[in-house]
Order: C-alpha cells, then structure tokens, then sequence
C-alpha cells in the first residue's frame, strides 16, 4: 500500500523559557529556564520549569492560534486535533480542592485528559478530537497516531498539542519516587541528581502537502519494555527496539541520522540505559544533547516539545549542545558542549516513558 | 477489515458484584504486586482473551479508558488533604494513564507499541479505527485491544462523572480482542467506519442489511433514531446485560463473538455524527 507524507508544516510553542523563537535562543545560548522553587512543597527545594501556572488554558488557546496564523490555513473545522498529555485537568481539580478541602466541587469532565481537546474544540471547531495518554510519551505517540492517519490518507490535517501544566499531583508525585533534583538538571553527567518536573506546551500542524518551511516526519517506531513499571529496561532492548523501527519506518539507516535528541530527563535509570542504546545503534557516534537542561521535562508535553527543537535544528542547520554537562557518565557517545554549524538532514527524536513504554520520531530536511 | 481472533470479558453491572482480586487469584498464582483493582480488572479481561492461545510477543497493546482509574486519583487526593502525607510511590505511578496497560504487556510479555487513548465515550471506536489502520498499512501483525472503566462508588458520583440520567443502569467491565489482519484462524470479521456519518447516510447504509442482522444501539443514540432504524427493517436488537461505561462498545464486541453468530451493527454517536462497528461471525 501506497502512503502519503508527512509534512510539518508550522508550530509554535510554549516552556519556561519562552516561546519557539526563545527556546531556540536559549539552547544555543546554555541558557536554563529552570527556577528552584519551594512553593509546592515547603520542606523541599525542586527545581522546576514554569511560565503562567493560572494561565494554562489561556496559553493553551494562544499557542494554538499562532500555529493556525502561521499555517495555510484560514481554520480548523478540517484538521484532526489529537492531544498527547499525561496531566490533563488535574491542575483544575486541585485548584477546587484547595479552595473547598472537599470533592464536592470537582467537575469530573474538567479533570480528564480530555479537557484539553475539548478546551481547544470550543475555541477552534475542529472536524474531530483524539486525546493519547502514556505519560511522558504522550505526544510523541499523538504524533505517530498522526503520521499514520496522513499516511492512510484518513485526514489531510491533523493539529497535534503536547500540553502538561505543573501540578502538585506531579511535583510531589516525582518527589515522593526520589527522583526530583532540587537544582537544575544534568543529563548525562556522572552523578547527576534527577530530573526538573516542567510545563509546556507544543503545538504542531502535519499535512500531507509540502510547503517550502516543510520539515518531513518520515518516521516514527513504538516499543514496549515489559520490564518494570518505573525502570527502563538494563539492557536497553526497548529504547533500541523503538529507534529501529522508526529508521525502518523512515526508511533510513542508523549511519543517516546527524543528531539525536535524547529524553535524557537526568534521572539515573533513564540516561544511563539511553547512552547505552544510542551507543549501541549509532555507532558513527551522531551528536546527541538533551534539552531538558534548558525546559525541564514538561512531561507528555515533551514528545512535541522536542519534536519542534528537532525541526529547527535541520532548519537552522545547527547542532543543539548538551548544557549542563561537564564530566559525562558514558564517554562513547558524542554530547556536544557548544553549538555549531553542521549539515542535518536527519534528526532522530527519542521519548521514553514509565511503563517501559518507547517511541522515536524521525524527523528530515526536504531534498 | 480486520479479524478477531480471540475475545475476553469481565464486567458487571452495578447490582451484581465482581470480586476482582478473588477472580484473579482464581486463574493465577501470580498474584501482582503494587496493582489496583483498576489494573487487576484489565489484567482479567486480558488474561480471558489470552488464556487459550499463544500471543507473539511483538504483539501491540491498544487500550482505553473512558474515565481512566479515578480511584487512585480519589486515595492521592486524600493522602495529601485527609492524611497530611506526600503522595504513595505506589498510587502516584498508579495514576498514570499507561500503567494498566504496563501490566498486562509485562504479564503476557508483549513487546511491542502500547498505547492508551480515551475519546470519552467513543474511545473504543477510536481504538478500532487505529487499529485498523495500523493492521492494513503492515505497521502491525497483532493487537491486543482493550477498554476498561471500573465503577466507582457511590454511584452517583459516576453517574455526574458521565452526564447520565438516574434511570440508566451503570456497570464497568474489562473487554479485549485480539486482532489480525490475517483471517486464517479467526472468529470474526470487523469493520468501524472511517467516518462520521450523518443520519440520512447511516440509514441509507442500514437499508443494505438483510433484516436478519443484529443491530445494537450505544448510548448517544437518540430514540427517534432507533425508532427510525427498527422501522426500516425487523432487525434483531442485540443488548448486553453489563451496564453503561464509557467503553461498553467493547462489551457488544466481544458479547457478540461469545454468544451469537451472525452479523452485529453497533452503532454510536456524538455531536459529529454517526459511527458504525460491523462484527460478522466466521
């Protein structure tokens, strides 16, 4: 069977350090948005990454119309919107439980994942809805599921928006698994602390036709550890398992990819067994940086969030460097410490979630 | 067309009572640590559909949730406001949406691409139809595909949590298939639509039928439309007993294939339309 491309066509996004144009800035700049913060756990310092906490859904819709003004399109009413989050509504309903100590005031439909896509539904018309949970996959998968449906020829537009606002539900969550660092992250580096929970917000229009800012999803491979809930598993299988079957999907081969975006969420499991599959698979030793020193894992918003950074790495031509580094755990891979020029025509974009549940997005430059 | 090849089903309706952990340790030894009732409920529905047949390991797991596992949210809400104590490592991993789904594909080793979508009361549909696109373009050979939705007490509460009338009896249930699109072997044919239809386009597609085939109604259909349906052709209604959750469409399935032989249009809607599911037994 035949399949449509897959083209990404505009987006737009939204982290603690800025908007697209500033996140971009502060990558290639080393410049963390990361503040520590103590007001959702007193007795805990965490360093976390936020922007509006009371304007989430405000953002959300604003994000969402710059993507639409940047696109070809006059609206949504023919595009499939599919959200990937792992939070959704819980923000909503802790806000009527502090206030009322109660549950009686919880609106059960302002609590689900689904809350977002009916959040942009109301603002935008779009022909359908489709909201994809698998924790810090969620987008990642929301963009695969999208891919697939352009491929079929099932949807000519499909809107995906990654989106998770911080919450005391996964601040205190992270922390209670000991996993939180209380400053900013350093992935990869040899005793890094742990991971900074984040907010964020990516927004991405995928079309079947070309237009000259166009950046290909040419791949995308899912995989299931079946390992253990919360560690990944040692051996790396399922991290390398999801990056093959994406290149196949891609139709490329390892040596092809000119940079990997890690997960690299500066947990101790997670890089270690991800260095491991990239050292594995890639053995031309691609340059490889997590840019979650700069955002902070913004949890299911993240397969979008770096989807976006992989998109402007081949359109800028520049390598993204791994901040925050200074003695790496794993020497055979390549994280580079500055920026710098160099030809990409394809970036692999990795997102690893508990549950051993694995995605990789290819991402390539048009010929 | 996709094939069912293996069915599973565990529910009930909410005057009947499910003892989740007693059904479980009933089937196996095993019993699983740090799991729910949420989780022990998609783990039986899994393992009924698996239990008689081998499964590959790439084998993909599809899964929804109307309403997710509001359980846990409910015990980390109150371990944090009631008790004055962080979150429960356990509850806080608990509350992810993935988590049922980790469970299973670790208990029957299944290794391949898992997912969990909710498009509330649609979700099956949405299931099927990703399914049936990722089976026709080769991206799998199996999935596994699976609703859950556990009834949570009191009843009212759920019945705010889905906007339902008091007079609609609720339950919860765990369905699963086991689908390929290799026909050799299987127990059914399915089709979902690919598209919403509109009221006009969906009768016209119901006139086609011989009146011999089974139709069953989801929740969102309008009762002038069932009406308008039963007076095109005598069909047969074909009802199961397990009572509304938001992945019921599921139960019809996975009913259907256990108990009848013939062919099922099951058929749902929302605000967009129409959506068919066509089940044929072989």
């Amino acid at each position: 069977m035949s399949k449509n491309r897959v083209y990404v066509n505009a987006y737009e996004s939204l982290s603690c350090v800025g908007d697209t144009k500033h996140l971009m800035q502060a990558i290639y700049n080393r410049e963390s948005g990361i503040s520590i913060d103590t007001s959702y756990m007193k007795e805990h310092k965490a360093g976390l990454g936020s922007f509006a906490p009371d304007e989430f859904f405000a953002s959300l819709v604003a994000v969402t119309q710059n993507v639409l003004e940047q696109s070809p399109l006059e609206n949504f009413n023919e595009t499939l919107l599919i959200v990937g989050s792992s939070v959704g509504g819980i923000g909503k309903s802790e806000q009527h439980f502090f206030r009322d100590k109660s549950y009686k005031n919880i609106n059960p439909k302002e609590h689900a994942i689904s809350v977002i896509s009916e959040t942009l539904d109301t603002a935008f018309s779009f022909k359908d809805t489709r909201s994809l949970s698998t924790a810090c996959t969620s987008s990642a998968n929301a963009l695969m599921l999208a891919q697939r449906l352009i491929n079929l020829g099932a949807y000519k537009n499909v809107l995906v928006v990654g989106a998770d606002a911080l919450c005391y539900t996964t601040v205190c969550g992270f922390q209670a698994l000991g996993v939180l660092s209380t400053q900013q992250c350093t992935p990869f580096q040899e005793g890094r602390e742990g991971m900074n929970v984040a907010e964020g917000i990516g927004a991405i229009l995928l079309q079947d036709v070309a237009i000259s800012e166009s950046v290909e999803l040419c791949g995308s491979g899912g995989s299931s550890d079946a390992f253990h809930m919360t560690n990944p598993d040692p051996e790396a299988g399922g991290a390398i398992a999801c990056m093959q079957n994406a290149l196949r999907d891609a139709g490329i081969n390892a040596e092809d990819v000119d940079y990997v975006n890690a997960h690299g969420t500066g947990t101790q499991a997670n890089d270690a067994v991800e260095a491991l599959a990239v050292e594995t698979l890639f053995t031309h030793k691609p340059p490889m940086s997590s840019t979650k020193a700069i955002t902070g894992h913004t949890l299911g918003a993240a397969g979008a969030l770096e989807a976006i950074i992989a998109c402007e790495v081949i359109k800028q031509q520049r390598i993204a460097p791994q901040t925050a580094l200074s003695v790496a755990e794993n020497t055979q891979v390549n994280l580079p410490l500055e920026s710098y020029e160099s030809t990409v025509k394809y970036v692999i974009s990795n997102s690893f979630a508990f549950g051993g549940n694995n995605t990789a997005l290819v991402f390539g430059a048009l010929s | 067309m996709v094939y069912i090849h293996s069915v599973g089903s565990v529910g009930r309706r909410e005057d009947e009572t499910l003892d989740v952990k007693a059904s479980w340790k009933a089937i196996s030894a095993k019993m699983i640590r740090r799991t729910d009732r949420f989780i022990q409920l998609a783990l039986l529905g899994a393992y009924d559909a698996l239990k008689e047949r081998d499964v590959l390991s790439d084998t993909a797991l599809y899964m929804a949730s109307g309403q997710g596992n509001l359980a846990v949210f409910k015990r980390l809400r109150d371990q944090r406001y009631i008790q004055k104590q962080p979150p429960k490592p356990v509850d806080f991993i608990n509350s992810l949406s993935n988590t049922a789904g980790f469970y299973v594909a670790q208990y029957f080793e299944l290794t391949g691409k898992n997912l969990n979508i909710s498009r509330q009361s649609l979700s099956i549909e949405t299931l099927l139809l990703l399914a049936q696109n990722d089976l026709a373009l080769k991206r799998e050979s199996y999935i596994l595909l699976g609703g859950v939705d556990e009834l949570q007490e009191p009843v009212a509460f759920t019945q705010k949590t889905l906007g339902v009338c008091d007079a609609t009896p609720l339950g919860e249930g765990s369905n699963w298939l086991l689908l390929s699109s290799e026909k050799m072997g299987a127990k059914a044919s399915l089709v979902v639509s690919k598209k919403r239809l509109d009221r006009d386009s969906l009768l016209t597609r119901l006139e086609r039928e011989e009146a011999t085939t089974f139709v069953s109604f989801g929740y969102h259909c309008k009762a002038e439309d069932v009406s308008a349906i039963k007076a095109l052709k005598p069909f047969q209604v074909f009802e199961v007993k397990e009572g509304y959750h938001e992945t019921v469409a599921a139960a019809y399935c996975t009913h259907f294939v256990t108990k009848q032989k013939g062919r099922l249009i099951y058929i749902d809607a929302d605000k967009n339309g129409y959506t068919v599911i066509e089940i044929e037994t072989l």
